[in-house]
């Protein structure tokens, strides 16, 4: 006996029971799926702050490995009516930063470079919204370069009631520590729990040592 | 003659349970995958090998003492120049967490040896600057001191104190040394040996960064 092609298709009732399944397997992969943007968003963040620490460390190391630093003078801040700018020099041995003649004396001239971190802050109940940034300035000519931190948003503060910019320095340490160049500058974003450091520690003196009459620090 | 019915529910049912069953599977051998990520994206950072940049540096331009590189500590597969770590001590019933450093002579300071100038610590200043924790000379080849670490969180050193209990190879060095290659192909550069350096972080979360680099005297 031949049987009867069955040409029905499915029934309401299997295409429902189909509906919950696809339904209940949404629903409980909706919690996993926004977790996941979260910690994409939150990686995306750390991402770019760690490209803005990595590039300054590597441009500022990078004149210190290949300039030979000689010395660093102590770091200096002025404050005007919203921001803190806090200034270093680095003096090297080397005079090819721009091309004109080092010459070997106490101002090191044609051969430094001045780095800057300016940090905006409160003033009166007002959270400046300008992006804090990092100059680096060049002897000689004295190009700046300004290195503003990225923009990855900006959120509401309840205190100043404005916009304020998602990550900023909170704070900033020129110095020295035993013949040792510190520059640290602490990055700070509401929403990650750590401060994030551009770190950068070099000995001063080091080829002062091998060369009797280099200038120690100014 | 040819069944012309196409999947039943139960059918489909079941092919939906093990394609779920083979994602199930995938997701669990991935997911450890983004917590080793996210452990060396903290432990591998610029800092630390910036920091092994200069330790060499000092080691080999400054010459210090050749004995630098004898291994003898972990068993004859590195020599710790350096370790800082906490000891507990017990003084009038008060137990309180002192912090104690091992230092070989090679980097105490350059007092016997003329290239360092009026007795200059060179390379205990920089330790002090930058916060080093630990400063390590392995051969370049680590296929042995891999083997070391992962058996041992505990250090022997020619400096050892009779009670120090250390902790240098704790958890965060034992995973980064884990992930590091052999390197058994020698060094293009005929570097023979390597520098291990942990930094210590003192931010808002105190941590621990490695970085590695290769020295040839």
């Amino acid at each position: 006996m031949i049987k009867k092609l069955n040409n029905k298709g499915l029934t309401s009732i299997e295409v429902l029971i189909s509906f919950i399944i696809v339904t209940a397997i949404t629903i409980s992969l909706f919690d996993t799926v926004t977790s996941y943007k979260t910690k994409q968003q939150i990686e995306s963040y750390k991402s770019t702050i760690t490209g803005y620490k990595n590039s300054i460390t590597k441009l500022i190391y990078d004149d210190i490995i290949k300039y030979k630093l000689a010395a660093v003078s102590k770091s200096t801040s002025t404050t005007d009516s919203e921001k803190t700018t806090y200034k270093m020099t680095l003096y090297f041995e080397k005079n090819t930063l721009d091309g004109s003649s080092c010459t070997a004396n106490y101002n090191r001239s044609g051969c430094y470079r001045n780095l800057m971190a300016v940090k905006y802050f409160k003033s009166s109940g007002t959270l400046n919204s300008k992006v804090d940034h990092i100059i680096y300035q060049q002897s000689g000519s004295l190009t700046k370069t300004t290195y503003p931190l990225p923009d990855i948003g900006s959120g509401f503060d309840e205190d100043s009631e404005q916009e304020v910019k998602d990550i900023r320095f909170s704070s900033v340490s020129f110095g020295s520590i035993i013949d040792n160049a510190v520059i640290d500058i602490s990055i700070f974003h509401h929403e990650l729990s750590t401060y994030y450091h551009i770190r950068i520690v070099a000995p001063t003196n080091y080829y002062s040592l091998t060369s009797p009459d280099m200038p120690i620090k100014p | 003659m040819k069944n012309e019915k196409g999947f039943v529910l139960i059918e489909t049912l079941i092919a939906a349970v093990a394609v779920m069953g083979i994602f199930s599977l995938l997701y669990a051998n991935y997911y450890p995958l983004i917590g080793e990520y996210e452990k060396r994206e903290v432990y591998d950072d610029i800092d630390a090998k910036y920091a092994a940049h200069w330790t060499r540096k000092i080691l080999v331009e400054k010459k210090v003492n050749n004995n630098a590189f004898s291994m003898n500590s972990c068993g004859g597969n590195c020599h710790i120049l350096y370790a800082a770590y906490y000891q507990d001590v017990t003084s009038g019933g008060q137990v309180t967490r002192e912090k104690r450093a091992i230092v070989e002579n090679e980097v105490k300071d350059g007092s016997s040896s003329s290239v360092f100038g009026n007795n200059s610590p060179y390379m205990q200043n920089y330790i002090t600057a930058n916060n080093i924790r630990a400063i390590i000379i392995t051969p370049y080849n680590i296929t042995n001191f891999k083997q070391y670490v992962k058996s041992h969180n505990t250090i022997s050193t020619a400096t050892q104190q009779t009670n120090m209990n250390t902790h240098i190879f704790n958890r965060g060095f034992r995973d980064y040394i884990d992930y590091l290659p052999k390197y058994k192909t020698a060094s293009v550069n005929g570097a023979q040996w390597r520098v291990f350096v942990i930094v210590n972080h003192n931010t808002s979360k105190e941590y621990d960064s490695y970085g590695t680099i290769e020295v040839k005297i």
